[in-house]
């Protein structure tokens, strides 16, 4: 009995000494919990352009801020110009644009799992299973499929120009062909096929696309600055936002937003899809049933991105940055009441939440 | 002159100690402000760029975006490189463009003395400097007899340099003698009268491969990698020209060279670079002089035509690039005038004008005209031991609606008997927004106020010897007041925009020491140099602050130092630079901030000299212990170099100095 008793001690010693992969390094900095950084809010950092500073914040759950995670884990600088971030399974996926690359980490860790290279990747999106698109380019543009279990790019589909945000609906993915406020179109991509099977041609820029609670597909073009040959500026398209048919991607509606100059870039919807954000000097709102589309003016701040919670409903919104020192994100009510600013890494321009 | 020697940073054995009539040549109002390189004799580093040479001197801080032929810049005393002056026969080449001058460019065979004015004369330097003025010069042509020297060199980054350079003189009349006494005692002599054409043309080419490979810190593997897009060429010739007769000169120069160069990339996955720079410039200046016993005067006029095309063109999916086309053209014109109107008083006057088309041609709203005025004057009393100075200089801008006033005065006192010179300086000085910073489509500020300056110095200057020791330290502190200092921040729509930040302030303290040893067979020379300095954003219009950050690139402490045995023909000698912690952001993360650095370097020379030929040889290493170093960050520097340097010189005439 004795010896059986020793056998198990020495066991659950040996056991308990055993290097799990999953391990979270001691300190893992801002770590709450052990799922380590799996869950929680990632604010991605641009960083200065050439300047290697790129970086993510992790925000817990008590929203607490901690800056640099991957560079303090990692004892490296992500890179050059974090230009978007994804969690897909345990894996985050950093795309820095600059670096062209992008970085796949541990999300229980934050370390570096392996990376892949991309020439000009923009964002990246899983579409289930093993596979990930990510667009690239900015001319006429490619979105590479991403085997996410290898880490591999499989192939590749021609796009529009300049492709940036993707959205998912029911099989297909919509891609912003945005090319600077260049492009006028959304490349449709089959999932099951990974091939183009349409092509809708809106205003100039589109930015980012967002699904209603009623199924409607909404989508932002931001116009662009129309200059002459000598850089003098000439004019301004208009900013629009369209309301698509959810299943054929048909036009229902469209309404111009602003006035001339105006370039809003960003869209968010309220986890009901009931709600539907812009950003346009400002953060506005309005019902997804509103056959306006004007909004009200929420919040008077002047912010450059926004993204909602899907736990909470609360809006988080990223501070105008100068690129050189840290920047900030807010945090908001679904209403628009602030309840805290947390200072982040350099050129904060996005909120990820897992 | 007094306080010549103290102030003169030599190059161990490779540079002969500047000599009263070396100084007077140089003809700088204020010698003891100033910091004379001369690189007339030295073998050891021709083949490099001023960038590479400055920054092992310890001199000022160099920011060098990679290998030798990648852009470099210089600042001192905490300033930005847009506030240093470099001056080319007393007329400023920084780009009209860009504001800053890229040292990178100018290989240190082009000239002979390197003139580091750090506390800038208001009458006698053009230019708008708010941290120094430099100026690089050639030795008086008339010292310089009928030679004909072949440079070259290799190095183990595959790159080579070859130069020739050759002095003639019709005919070869010894008139430099009757000039130096001019230029020292103000006396005309009649000896001075038989006609002399002097000339000096240096033609140099340079192969640049910067083959090498570093450590990519920016990479999770930290793998070694080859620096693959780093090549390119440049190629340039200076002719010098010049006719005496009489008390009177006229002189000519042309200054050519081209450059086109891969820049490499940042560090990390996109290591490789794609883009590339073409630079050209032609720059021409002719003169005339006149020395008479109390009054010296000076003309000169200027044309500069440069041109920079810088192209980041669209690979792969990227359509976006840049395609930058810079041009610029300048007609300058200068008239200095030195009176000594009674014993101990000088009274000198300069009146400058520039006259600049500037272009870029996709980035600005067509060609813009610029012009630039400058007049002041300057007053010099010496009284017994004390030396009172004031000077005072008015700019009119085209961008300005009333004139800027320069002022500064200095005082120092000469105790010649003890070898002890203290002196105090103080100084307002500002600079306007270069083309660039106010015209660039979209972004430029054209309601940028001026940056000013207000410069403060005290020196304590000590020399001594002792038979064939000779002792020399010089310390001085300094303390600089700037406001609306000039800054690029992204704007609305993530254009950038330059903007005034409100206050910096820089302080610090420079000591640099020299101890020499010398008898028939052996000379031993030790020297350094320590800079500390402290440099502060303390208010900045761009974020509500409440701390004052030390200023990007701008490290508190750099010691170099440099350790000489010379016997006979043979040399050796040993370098070494400290380069503190500098940071790179605004804020001073301390994770992105450059770690200090050592560098090492050892050279061994021989040195033949007979009465026709000579030959010198030289075997050097840089970087010994091939640290792994970044100047900008994110940019690689090369590891350890080797680099054997060749000289042949065939003499017609050996001027013997007095």
């Amino acid at each position: 009995m004795k010896k059986v008793f020793f056998a198990f001690v020495f066991s659950v010693v040996l056991f308990s000494c055993k290097k799990d992969e999953e391990e979270i390094p001691m300190p893992a900095p801002g770590v709450t919990d052990e799922t380590g950084y799996l869950h929680g809010k990632f604010v991605i950092n641009e960083g200065s352009f050439l300047s290697n500073n790129a970086s993510i914040s992790y925000i817990n759950a008590s929203n607490a801020v901690t800056n640099d995670v991957y560079l303090q884990v990692n004892a490296v600088e992500l890179g050059d110009v974090l230009q978007s971030f994804a969690v897909i399974g345990e894996r985050g996926y950093a795309v820095l644009n600059n670096s062209q690359r992008v970085e796949v980490v541990n999300m229980r860790t934050m370390q570096h799992v392996t990376d892949f290279t991309v020439d000009y990747p923009r964002h990246i999106l899983s579409i289930g299973g093993e596979k990930a698109y990510v667009t690239n380019g900015s001319g006429m543009g490619v979105v590479k499929v991403v085997n996410t279990t290898t880490n591999t790019i499989t192939s590749e589909i021609p796009v529009g120009l300049g492709p940036e945000r993707m959205l998912q609906v029911e099989g297909k993915v919509l891609v912003m062909n945005n090319g600077y406020g260049a492009g006028n179109s959304i490349s449709v991509i089959d999932i099951a096929t990974d091939a183009v099977v349409n092509t809708i041609t809106l205003s100039d820029g589109p930015a980012q696309a967002i699904r209603d609670a009623n199924g409607k597909v909404w989508v932002l073009c931001s116009g662009q600055v129309l200059y002459d040959d000598m850089w003098n500026v000439i004019g301004h398209s208009s900013a629009v936002l369209y309301k698509l048919d959810g299943t054929n991607f048909s036009q229902e509606a469209y309404f111009t937003i602003g006035s001339e100059g105006d370039h809003p870039g960003r869209l968010s919807v309220s986890p009901d899809g009931n709600t539907i954000y812009y950003l346009n000097n400002g953060l506005y709102a309005f019902s997804a049933s509103d056959d306006t589309a004007t909004g009200v003016l929420l919040i008077s701040d002047n912010c450059t991105s926004i993204d909602i919670d899907p736990a909470t409903g609360d809006i988080w919104s990223a501070g105008i940055s100068d690129f050189m020192n840290p920047s900030w994100v807010y945090h908001y009510t679904s209403t628009g009441s602030l309840i805290d600013s947390l200072e982040v890494g350099i050129g904060a321009s996005g909120v990820v939440f897992n | 002159m007094a306080q010549s020697e103290q102030d003169t940073i030599l190059l161990s054995h490779t540079a002969h100690e500047l000599t009263i009539f070396d100084q007077a040549l140089l003809a700088r109002p204020d010698e003891q402000r100033a910091i004379f390189l001369n690189l007339g004799d030295s073998k050891f580093f021709r083949s490099q760029d001023l960038a590479t040479f400055l920054d092992r001197k310890g001199l000022a801080q160099i920011s060098a975006y990679g290998a030798p032929g990648t852009s470099a810049s210089i600042r001192f005393r905490g300033t930005s490189s847009d506030q240093t002056a470099l001056l080319w026969q007393g007329l400023p080449v920084n780009s009209v463009s860009l504001g800053s001058a890229d040292i990178s460019l100018i290989p240190v065979f082009l000239f002979e003395q390197v003139a580091f004015n750090t506390d800038p004369d208001a009458t006698s330097l053009p230019g708008t400097s708010l941290g120094a003025a430099i100026e690089l010069s050639n030795n008086n042509l008339s010292r310089i007899g009928e030679s004909v020297k072949l440079f070259s060199s290799y190095n183990s980054l595959h790159n080579s340099f070859s130069g020739i350079d050759i002095a003639l003189q019709f005919p070869q009349a010894q008139t430099f003698d009757s000039l130096q006494e001019i230029m020292v005692t103000g006396k005309e002599k009649s000896a001075f009268v038989n006609g002399s054409l002097n000339s000096r043309t240096k033609v140099f080419y340079q192969d640049l491969r910067n083959d090498f490979s570093y450590t990519d810190k920016y990479d999770f593997d930290k793998p070694v990698v080859r620096q693959t897009h780093n090549n390119g060429m440049n190629y340039g010739a200076l002719q010098d020209l010049s006719w005496k007769w009489g008390i009177n000169e006229i002189s000519g120069h042309l200054w050519y060279q081209q450059r086109n160069v891969e820049l490499p990339g940042i560090m990390g996955k996109s290591a490789e670079g794609t883009s590339e720079q073409d630079d050209e410039f032609l720059r021409t200046a002719i003169s005339f002089s006149q020395w008479r016993k109390k009054l010296d005067w000076k003309l000169t006029a200027a044309w500069l035509d440069e041109s920079q095309y810088y192209r980041d063109l669209p690979h792969g999916n990227d359509s976006w690039g840049i395609d930058s086309r810079l041009s610029s053209k300048v007609l300058l014109n200068t008239l200095n005038i030195d009176s000594r109107i009674a014993q101990g008083l000088e009274i000198k006057v300069l009146a400058f004008s520039s006259y600049t088309r500037v272009n870029n041609v996709n980035y600005t709203g067509g060609e813009k005209l610029l012009w630039w005025g400058q007049a002041g004057g300057s007053l010099k009393y010496v009284l017994g031991k004390n030396t009172f100075k004031g000077d005072v200089r008015m700019d009119i801008r085209e961008v300005a609606t009333k004139p800027a006033w320069t002022l500064a005065y200095l005082y120092t006192l000469n105790i010649r008997s003890v070898s002890v010179v203290p002196e105090v300086q103080t100084g307002r000085r500002f600079r306007v927004g270069d083309f660039n910073e106010r015209f660039w489509v979209p972004g430029g500020n054209p309601d940028l106020l001026p940056e000013q300056g207000m410069n403060y110095k005290a020196s304590l200057a000590v020399f001594s010897s002792l038979h064939a020791l000779r002792f020399r330290i010089a310390p001085n502190i300094f303390y600089s007041d700037m406001t609306n200092l000039i800054q690029w921040v992204p704007g609305a729509g993530n254009i950038w925009s330059p903007v005034n930040l409100k206050h910096v302030r820089t302080r610090g303290l420079e000591l640099p020491a020299r101890i020499s040893l010398s008898n028939e067979y052996w000379n031993y020379a030790i020297e350094g140099r320590y800079s500390h300095t402290i440099g502060k954003a303390v208010n900045n219009n761009t974020w509500n602050d409440a701390h004052a950050f030390t200023m990007i690139y701008t490290p508190v402490d750099v010691v170099a130092s440099e350790a000489s045995i010379v016997y006979k023909h043979y040399s050796i000698s040993f370098s070494h630079k400290y380069t503190s912690l500098r940071y790179t952001d605004e804020q001073n993360a301390p994770y992105r901030a450059l770690q200090p650095y050592q560098l090492f370097g050892c050279q061994a020379g021989y040195r033949m000299e007979g009465k026709r030929i000579g030959l010198y040889a030289v075997f050097s290493i840089d970087n010994l212990t091939d640290e792994q170093y970044e100047s900008v960050r994110s940019y690689a520097m090369p590891g350890r170099v080797y680099q054997l340097n060749l000289q042949l010189e065939f003499k017609y005439i050996k001027q013997q100095l007095k």
